[in-house]
């Protein structure tokens, strides 16, 4: 079976977000096919999301300073739902907000907004240009869970929330 | 897990410390000391201390206990002691202000009342810095604004130690040679450590990251920063050495203050370097009233350095003045209303619609404000400044009162924008019923709010 090739590298160095781009790919593999991306840079993010839908990963650098990642379907994506105290059992993410050029308070109004429409278990992906401690509490006092990490760069932190139960 | 609440007590800061703001603007207009007194007269000390501890070290510390928290991500250690620390300072200043008329004669009580009120005052610095130190050490790291902060907080302690044996060695506490060495030399080096080492130090350290986080610009790294920091440290160190000379042989250590001020020089002009970049990565090309006013703000920092620089080695007393006046009114002032014009409504904004935010639309943070109205008066308020620091330099002391009688005004009307936009003035009509917060005093939400 071939690999579906997805070259993010023109939307990169345009300064766009290629997240939504890649899960529409991830979208249209069939059962069993690998996808071959090339990127500007090692995309580290992904590695995560991608291992909760149930792929492995294999980067390799290219000439110029490329990379291109291989990604595996493994077959143990996990179960939609899953616990709230247990990200590792969370459903893959089913919407993402880039906020990173956003002013605060905004990336907090637009997290929350986006959670308000979703139904219990689903998972926002957020990538925003700093933590967002205000947002935290905020998060906890509405039932929703939420786990996060600062990229690689040490500048972009990227927030996995899961919408919780209605009140 | 960093998580940020929102500080009950700053805003009670913020109200103390515009009111006393206006007093002493309203004073300079009035001619009250410096230029009718003398430079280290009673009345011209009563004024700076106003400038100096009333309006911006309690600005700062009201700044401070909102800022410190977000910065390392835990929250404020004894959340308590604010409002004593506010209370002893407060009284503190009421009581040394008293003791400075008392010296001058203008009311009949004892000039003791001096050392009084520093010793309140050092209590309540000393509150104050405890609370935020612990917290700063309670953080997982230690990023490089917070060790501005720290280097700062220990200023401002020194500088009240360096205060009150001033204002013991005023008022006759203890006499001697080592009093007359004192006097003699030692106000320099308590000026320079309080609006150096404590206030611009602490500015500087502050607005690092204010302003990378209202610009969304990427956080400064490399050498320039570094910079910033060391020279400063080296310079307060140099002020340090200085008063230990002082007290161990009664001698001035003019070498060690040519340091400290060759130093600080250094570290204002990578600090400079550091935010002109900041402006220019900047993602969000279209700068709010705040980040343009505080344009102005940098200059002037930029401009008190180079005059102190040249006035200080021309050996003119005047050129000195205006320098000072410029790092006071233009600086340190200039960069406060700024800063006071984004942070009041932002902490207004979490206070009122942190609870409904995602569920109902709820208004911008630009929206509490009326940047249109405010361009003109921060205007004014920066050129009242150049034109004051002239009449100072010229000795035109009426030019000086004019200025400052404009600097009031425009300082009025600022206050009263502020106050629009904690009672949501300037929001459109479908907000006119919405819960207002209280003006300065804490509320106690019906949920802790973020």
């Amino acid at each position: 079976m071939n690999d579906l090739e997805l070259d993010v590298r023109p939307m990169l160095r345009n300064g766009g977000e290629p997240f939504g781009a890649i899960m529409g790919a991830v979208n249209e593999l069939v059962p069993g096919q690998r996808l071959r991306l090339l990127a500007t840079f090692r995309p580290e993010p992904l590695f995560s999301v991608m291992a909760s839908k149930g792929f492995s990963h294999e980067a390799s650098p290219l000439e110029g300073g490329d990379w291109q990642v291989v990604f595996t379907p493994t077959g143990d994506s996990k179960q939609a739902g899953g616990s709230a105290s247990n990200p590792d059992t969370w459903a893959d993410p089913d919407y993402y907000l880039d906020c990173t050029d956003m002013d605060p308070p905004e990336p907090m109004v637009r997290i929350l907004e986006q959670l308000e429409d979703m139904g219990e278990g689903q998972v926002l992906f957020a990538l925003l240009g700093r933590e967002p401690i205000f947002l935290f509490p905020e998060l906890e006092a509405r039932g929703h869970a939420h786990v996060g990490e600062f990229a690689e760069d040490g500048v972009t932190y990227r927030l996995f929330a899961r919408a919780g139960r209605r009140p | 897990m960093q998580r940020a609440s929102i500080s009950q007590w700053t805003l009670a800061y913020f109200g103390c410390s515009l009111a006393v703001f206006l007093a002493a603007l309203g004073l300079i207009a009035a001619g009250f000391g410096y230029p009718a007194d003398a430079l280290a007269g009673p009345r011209t000390l009563i004024v700076v201390h106003m400038l100096a501890i009333g309006w911006l070290t309690l600005l700062m510390f009201g700044a401070m206990f909102q800022f410190l928290p977000v910065l390392v991500g835990r929250d404020l250690v004894w959340p308590r002691l604010p409002p004593v620390a506010l209370l002893l300072i407060a009284t503190g200043l009421v009581v040394m202000l008293t003791g400075f008329a008392g010296l001058d004669g203008m009311i009949d009580l004892p000039a003791q009342l001096l050392p009084t009120g520093g010793l309140l005052l050092l209590c309540g610095f000393s509150t104050a810095a405890a609370v935020l130190m612990a917290t700063l050490l309670q953080g997982q790291s230690l990023p490089l604004p917070a060790c501005f902060v720290a280097v700062a907080l220990l200023s401002v302690l020194l500088t009240a130690l360096v205060g009150e044996s001033l204002a013991s060695a005023l008022t006759g506490v203890f006499g001697g040679d080592f009093a007359l060495a004192l006097v003699t030399h030692g106000i320099p080096l308590h000026a320079g450590l309080g609006l150096g080492g404590w206030l611009t130090f602490a500015a500087m350290g502050v607005s690092y990251r204010l302003v990378s986080m209202f610009l969304v610009a990427p956080e400064r790294g490399g050498r320039l920063p570094q910079i910033a920091f060391w020279s400063g440290v080296l310079g307060g160190a140099g002020l340090g050495g200085a008063f230990a000379i002082l007290l161990a042989r009664n001698m001035p250590a003019p070498p060690a203050v040519t340091f400290a001020a060759l130093a600080g020089f250094a570290s204002v002009g990578a600090y400079l370097g550091d935010i002109i970049t900041l402006y220019r990565s900047r993602r969000r090309k279209a700068l709010e009233l705040h980040m343009r006013a505080a344009i102005a703000a940098f200059s002037m920092l930029g401009l008190a350095a180079l005059v102190l620089v040249i006035a200080a080695a021309a050996g003119s007393e005047r050129g000195v003045v205006a320098g000072v006046y410029i790092l006071v009114l233009g600086w340190l002032s200039g960069l406060s209303l700024a800063m006071l014009f984004k942070i009041i409504p932002f902490l207004t904004w979490l206070e009122c619609f942190a609870p409904v935010m995602g569920r109902t639309p709820t208004p911008r943070v630009q929206d509490l404000v009326c940047e249109r109205r405010a361009l003109p008066i921060f205007a004014g308020y920066f050129i009242a400044v150049l034109v004051g620091a002239t009449g100072l330099f010229m000795e035109e002391p009426h030019l000086l009162r004019v200025a400052a009688a404009a600097q009031l005004i425009v300082a009025i009307l600022l206050s009263d924008e502020f106050r629009k936009a904690r009672r949501l003035h300037h929001l459109p009509a479908e907000w006119t019923n919405w819960k207002k917060p209280r003006l300065f005093l804490p509320t106690t939400p019906s949920r802790m709010l973020p």
